[in-house]
């Protein structure tokens, strides 16, 4: 008897621990708990969304560093005095983040569109906006490092090779026109959405002229003139129009979403970004590019022997937007090209639309030198994009690095950024 | 011919399960009944001493007048004998063939405790004088000199090859425990922790202080808030012992979770008897262990440095911020309480304790409560129910110091505000500082406050399928569960300096950790003994499951006084899970041969989740053998010399499982005007990952010399870890710019040397002392990827080098002309721990010095107080600065003018610390039965300390920190942590009858 009570308990608890073991014994094959795999591609939306946010990303390091080579700002960071020390003496470490921040970022939106082309190759709207999108990140390298080239094979091989500027170029162009041609085919409609930064070029037919827009700057970096005319008439450019129509990088406090690292409060006891001395010494009275753009502090602050009392102020607040392309850019960029080809009659109107909406009297362009022309339209290209960083780019394609201010002893100006270290085997 | 059956038998005695039956029915013999008295050398009765029939698992213990008393079967005409074993004396053997009652046996004590029984598997021990490997052992007496915070601090110095080093001195620990050295670049640092045969959570989850102080911003993304590692939430006052398994060839059972080692803690269990109650009460304060001091500034100094700053100084003179900050004295006091008691069937351990203490800084300190119940019950005779809970609540206030980018910390604001600068507050206004912040108005206003509940409970069934007197088969069943939620609460009010120049002021973070950790050990342990051999065979199966889900929400631009985040007018939640589950099998054979020749063999094999390939076994074998030549008839010629003499070999494989995450490749947020965005993270995972592997050998030996005055263990360790886990660079072109991989082999070797001797032993005097030695050395032998740095902030401010024939702890920097060079290694050359205990008459004077030699630290403090031109030094040391035309435009010093590159951060780490100090009076047990007319049964009163001085030459607070808290590679990094004190107790404890 005993022994039969003894067996069912020996049984029940038997039965008890292997049911206890084979409860615990959980499935060891499950997918990332916090994050979706990359194998595993949502929709396009979040392709596409995920896109437009990495495009903002390290971007106010981008911009600092090239207004900083193009002498139209300094950063005061007392944590981290490169900055104000090797961008203005170089030479620039090829390992430093304030090349690799930007590299890196760009190249992460790259992924996102090679991501799209790979696996909505049917969508024309997908694959027109990835297209576009991988071009103008390529643009943002190649503005960087110049004659030093990118890579245009996206590849985890550290010894596919760079492509020197002629042939990144022809790639950016080459992306741009596939993506137009993709956008033409596209439809009344995107399957998504874009950001608010895209409000006037939300359909696949105002991406296109996103697209040319980008094209024309392109072509005008290369001296193709008369092909970025062509460009530029495909493109949202209007002399009657808003000068702040256009693509724009936006910045919420929304979850998961970022602010804008760039702005500060121009009234704050510190701030860190300064616009050059130069830019109000070299403002012409009245202009409104100028009053809008910096606020002048009553007392100048000075770091590692620079000096200036320049608050920037082209960010409106902790969430305010930054430019991708406009329609003032678009009219300089016009007008540009007509100079190129000596047609200064032709520049003078767009010049001319910039200056009224700056509060400026016309000049008389047509009269101008072909020197003179250039002069003036880089003069109003650097009041008009401002922070924008287009005026070191474009002192470096007319060959004008010289002529920029050098404040200190010893000073220099980088004329592009070194090839990243972690692209370059041996390092 | 029957005798190799039997052998053949035992080798594969797990087969036994199923042949049960037919051992079952054991004829039982007639009884004789066997009875004694033990005694020590001084003729006072031993109680608890182990007794058994040699051969068989027939055996009892003494009484409290050291009587005993069992009955044996009767064998005519076979040999029997008894053994006499007891913690801390030499193991007696008596034969009873002539004589079976009035036995009279005395133990000696001896110096290697042979006859402690040490855990060598998931269920089965051994007594230490056969074991095969180097397993240290603490006491509860020998863990509690003085009181901790946290377990970990009460270890350090106390065993050869175990390096405790705090991260920081906040309030409610930090710690980092290392078992020989470093064994992974990326992986876990941290020894697996078993606690009642239940693997417990050591995870350290961050606060979220980082999100003030930007620390993990520009210069390095590392967090670094510095968190508590949580088995610093056991209550170090109900630990029974501490065995810490080294290395892989100890380790090698615990499989893929071991290559750090194993430190098993057992709590204690009630006896059989009269309920015994302690109640201990400790009070006492604490201060800074030691001050960095600041420059004296002069009228002419100060003006030099800030205009105006002559005036200041005239009528602020220099300001001590160290003391106004961390001048505090922390009251401490501890109460605990434990009973513990129970008749033959049920036996049961409760304890209660409450600690509160207070930090250095105002408003910082650390409480803890902690209650436990242990109960044992036997339902018959073959099945026993051991269970252990615990409920543990803690909080820590822990400021805010360490790596700053944004002005917030105490240190980093002071390294930027001059003596005479004024921060004090006037009519509760509180100045703004130079350094971004006022660190006295943070210290009385910013909340940084952690808490934690923790329930562990876990469970013990054993059940006896069979007995006889040559065999036993057990069934084993352990498991349990761990669980923790901890709460963060951080709040910088809108008042604060850097919140009141914030975009949006106020920043209040809510952070809440869950952690769950299941485990269920299914054992069978069989035995089987023969004339002179003695076989242990242990086989079975394990589940372990961890999950922990820590969810932050951060939010900014509060109302003032508000702290509930949904108020904030920018919310941002961040999510983190960690899910691991692992399965193992493993088997194990020990084998006796005489109680001479000791043998192990065993394998374990894994599979987890975190492996690339889920369903693969890896396997870890293990193999060891020791010898007790002193116990042969060719040694008798030495026994003058030394009459204890083992060698020990052992050989062994562990494996160190990835972080559970490193095998994914996925996408990351980005999301943009409300739109729900994906971007990939550009740290791609590695989908074949699979564990390090670990490959120890591990020789040896102990020994007593001149009758056990001197005893000595001696081990030689050498491991090769394969298959290193490491973060390789990849081109960003491919939009990642790392992935994980096994990419790498290493070495590290290492000796260690305990010496123990009692050179006075008086019936009213007595000395004991014990010197630990260990030195470890690692090397880079293989690396499939470029060499890279890690941690620190950059070259030029000391980093790591990870390179093919270095050290993984090197340390490089620049030279002065910008050249990368090596200057130096976080590694000591040596640490010794020199304890001591002396008792005269009642008293008993302890204590512990802790040595480390050399090892080096990168003092980035020193670089932070020089930029901000405070260091105690700077006047000594001033140079000028000179433009390109030779002419002076400001002072600095030779370390930041760059004059001999980075070699000035890294300095010497070497000191020797009084660890513990401890005082006692032991009032005579008839004494305090007579004066309380016996409702107490023992009475002791006393003084102690814990970090009582400090000697060192190094500038920082204390050589002991880490920035990065317990990472592997990179630890010595100095940011001005929360500064160590030093503690005194006051302790009355007392025993009730």
């Amino acid at each position: 008897m005993n022994n039969i009570k003894r067996n069912v308990y020996i049984i029940l608890l038997a039965f008890f621990l292997v049911s206890l073991g084979l409860n615990s014994c959980k499935n060891l094959d499950f997918p990332s708990p916090n994050d979706p795999d990359i194998s595993n591609l949502p929709s396009i939306q979040w392709m596409v969304s995920g896109a437009e946010a990495e495009m903002r990303n390290e971007l106010e390091i981008y911009l600092r560093v090239v207004e900083t080579f193009g002498r139209n700002a300094y950063y005061f960071e007392t944590a981290d005095p490169r900055y104000t020390g090797e961008l203005l003496t170089g030479p620039i470490d090829a390992g430093g983040f304030l090349l690799n921040r930007h590299w890196n970022a760009r190249y992460r939106v790259i992924k996102n569109g090679s991501l799209i082309l790979e696996n909505y190759s049917d969508d024309k709207g997908a694959t027109g906006f990835a297209n576009t999108i991988i071009g103008y990140q390529l643009l943002m390298l190649l503005n960087f490092t110049d004659e030093n080239g990118v890579k245009i094979v996206f590849s985890r091989d550290i010894n596919t090779p760079f492509v020197n500027k002629t042939d990144a170029f022809k790639e950016i162009e080459r992306l741009l026109d596939a993506g137009f041609d993709d956008l033409n085919a596209a439809g009344d409609a995107f399957s998504f959405e874009l950001s608010s930064g895209f409000a006037d070029l939300s359909t696949p037919a105002e991406f296109a002229q996103f697209n040319r827009a980008i094209k024309a700057r392109v072509l005008v970096l290369q001296s193709k003139y008369a092909d970025a005319l062509t460009a530029l008439s495909g493109s949202f450019v209007d002399e009657a129009g808003d000068m702040n129509t256009g693509a724009y990088h936006v910045y919420s406090n929304g979850s998961g979403d970022q602010g804008n690292n760039m702005w500060e409060d121009p009234t704050a006891p510190t701030i860190k970004l300064y616009a050059h001395p130069s830019f109000k010494t070299e403002a012409e009275a009245g202009d409104t590019r100028f009053s809008s753009k910096v606020t002048e502090r009553a007392e100048a602050a000075s770091f590692n022997n620079l000096e200036s009392n320049l608050a920037v102020t082209t960010v409106s607040d902790a969430y305010g937007k930054v430019p991708i392309i406009r329609n003032e850019e678009l009219l300089l960029l016009r007008a540009e090209a007509n100079i190129g080809l000596g047609n200064n009659a032709a520049a003078a109107s767009d010049i001319n639309a910039v200056r009224a909406a700056a509060g400026l009297a016309a000049v008389d362009v047509a009269a101008m030198s072909a020197d003179d022309a250039l002069s003036q339209l880089l003069h109003e290209k650097r009041y008009s994009l401002f922070m924008e960083g287009q005026r070191w780019v474009d002192m470096r394609h007319y060959g004008k690095l010289d002529d920029l201010p050098k404040d200190r002893a010893g000073d220099i100006v980088i004329d592009k950024m070194p090839r990243p270290e972690t692209e370059v085997p041996g390092n | 011919m029957t005798k190799l059956i039997r052998l053949y038998s035992a080798l594969f005695s797990v087969l036994l399960l199923f042949a049960v039956p037919a051992f079952a029915q054991d004829e039982i013999p007639e009884e004789v009944e066997i009875s004694g008295n033990v005694v020590d050398e001084n003729n006072e009765p031993l109680p608890g001493v182990n007794i058994q029939l040699k051969g068989t698992f027939i055996g009892t213990s003494t009484d409290i007048d050291g009587n005993f008393s069992f009955h044996v079967p009767f064998l005519e005409g076979a040999e029997r004998t008894l053994s006499f074993s007891f913690v801390g004396y030499r193991t007696e053997e008596v034969s009873i063939s002539s004589k079976s009652t009035g036995i009279e046996v005395v133990l000696y004590e001896d110096i290697l405790r042979s006859s402690e029984i040490v855990v060598t598997g998931l269920a089965t021990s051994v007594k230490r004088q056969n074991l095969a490997n180097s397993v240290g052992t603490l006491d509860s007496k020998e863990l509690l000199g003085a009181p901790t915070q946290s377990i970990e601090s009460a270890m350090a110095g106390k065993m050869p090859g175990l390096v405790v080093s705090q991260n920081t001195g906040a309030p409610g620990g930090g710690v980092f425990v290392n078992l020989r050295g470093v064994s992974t670049i990326e992986g876990k640092t941290e020894p697996l922790y078993v606690v009642d045969g239940m693997i417990v959570n050591n995870s350290a989850t961050q606060s979220g202080v980082d999100r003030i102080t930007k620390a993990a911003g520009a210069g390095s993304s590392r967090p670094q808030g510095q968190p508590v590692n949580r088995i610093a939430d056991l209550n170090p006052n109900d630990i029974e012992n501490i065995e810490v398994l080294k290395g892989a060839s100890a380790a090698a059972i615990y499989g893929s979770k071991a290559s750090n080692g194993v430190i098993i803690i057992t709590t204690k269990r009630g006896k059989a008897g009269a309920t015994k109650i302690n109640v201990s009460q400790k009070t006492g304060f604490s201060s800074i262990l030691r001050k960095i001091g600041a420059r004296k500034f002069t009228a002419e100094t100060a003006e030099a440095y800030q205009a105006g700053g002559g005036d200041l100084f005239r009528k602020n003179g220099n300001i001590d911020y160290e003391d106004i900050l961390y001048g505090e004295t922390g009251l401490l006091s501890e109460s605990s309480v434990s009973a513990s008691g129970g008749d033959e069937a049920t036996q049961f351990y409760i304890s209660a304790l409450r600690k509160n203490e207070d930090g250095i800084v105002k408003n910082t300190g650390y409480e803890k409560l902690s209650a436990k119940v242990n109960l044992s019950h036997r339902f018959s005779p073959r099945l026993k129910l051991d269970t252990y809970s615990s409920f543990i609540n803690t909080e820590a206030n822990r400021a805010i110091t360490g790596n700053d980018n944004s002005g917030t910390t105490f240190g980093v604001a002071m390294a930027f505000t001059p003596g005479f600068v004024d921060l004090r507050p006037k009519n509760g206004i509180y100045p703004d500082g130079p350094g971004g912040s006022n660190p006295i108005h943070t210290r009385d206003a910013l909340i940084n406050r952690e808490t934690v509940y923790r329930a562990m409970n876990s469970a013990k069934l054993t059940y006896n399928i069979l007995r006889g007197s040559e065999q036993n088969l057990d069934f084993i069943f352990q498991g349990g569960f761990d669980y923790y939620s901890q709460y963060n609460k951080l709040y910088a009010p809108a008042e604060l300096q850097f919140e009141k120049s914030a975009s949006e002021p106020v920043t209040s973070i809510d952070g809440e950790t869950r952690a769950l950790n299941t485990t269920a050990y299914f054992n069978f342990v069989h035995s089987l003994a023969l004339d002179n051999m003695v076989f242990n065979t242990t086989a079975g199966f394990q589940l372990e499951n961890q999950r922990v889900d820590n969810l932050i929400v951060e939010a900014h631009g509060l109302p003032p006084g508000e702290a509930n985040v949904d108020l904030g007018s920018t919310v941002t939640p961040y999510q983190f899970v960690d899910k691991k589950y692992d399965q193992g099998i493993f088997i194990q054979e020990e084998i006796s041969l005489e109680d001479k020749i000791y043998l192990t063999f065993g394998m374990r094999a894994d599979r987890s989740s975190s492996h690339g390939d889920v369903d693969k076994f890896y396997t870890y074998p293990k193999a060891s053998g020791s010898i007790r030549l002193s116990e042969y008839d060719f040694w008798e010629s030495l026994n003058d010399i030394t009459n204890d003499f083992k060698l020990r070999l052992a050989w062994g494989q562990t494996g160190s499982s990835p972080p559970s995450n490193f095998k994914y490749s996925t996408f990351q947020t980005g999301n943009i005007g409300g739109k729900s965005g994906l971007k990939v993270n550009p740290a791609a995972g590695d989908p074949n990952i699979k564990p390090e592997r670990t490959t120890e050998l591990e020789f040896g030996f102990d020994a007593a010399f001149f009758d056990g005055l001197i005893g000595t263990e001696f081990s030689y360790y050498t491991q090769n870890i394969e298959d290193l886990i490491l973060r390789s660079a990849l081109p960003p072109s491919s939009g990642f710019s790392s992935f994980f991989t096994n990419a790498g082999d290493m070495t590290t070797s290492g000796i260690e040397l305990s010496l123990i001797s009692s050179p006075i032993k008086t019936s009213d005097f007595r000395w004991d002392t014990r010197v630990n030695f260990s030195k470890t050395q690692s090397e880079i032998t293989k690396l499939n990827v470029d060499p890279f740095n890690k941690g620190g902030f950059a070259t030029s401010l000391g980093t790591y080098r990870i390179e093919e024939g270095k050290s993984p702890t090197t340390i490089i920097g620049n030279d002065k002309d910008g050249n990368v060079v090596d200057l130096g290694d976080e590694t000591p050359d040596f640490e010794i721990g020199f304890s001591n205990s002396l008792t005269f008459g009642n008293f008993n004077f302890s204590f512990l010095i802790h040595w480390k030699e050399g090892g080096d630290v990168i003092n980035l403090g020193r670089f932070l107080t020089d930029l901000g031109k405070v260091s105690d030094d700077w006047e000594k040391v001033k140079v000028d600065v000179l433009d390109d035309n030779g002419n002076k435009i400001g002072e600095t010093t030779p370390r930041l003018r760059g004059d001999f590159g980075t070699a000035p951060w890294i300095e010497d780490g070497t000191y020797i610390k009084l660890r513990e100090a401890s005082l006692t009076y032991n009032f005579d047990r008839e004494m305090v039965n007579s004066m309380f007319n016996g409702a107490l049964s023992s009475l002791n009163i006393g003084l102690s300390g814990r970090n009582l001085f400090v000697i060192t030459d190094y500038s920082g607070y204390d050589p002991e920190v880490s920035n990065f808290g317990n990472v592997a590679i990179g630890r010595s990094v100095d940011v001005i942590p929360f500064p160590s004190s030093r503690s005194f107790y006051f302790n009355v404890s007392l025993g009730l009858n």
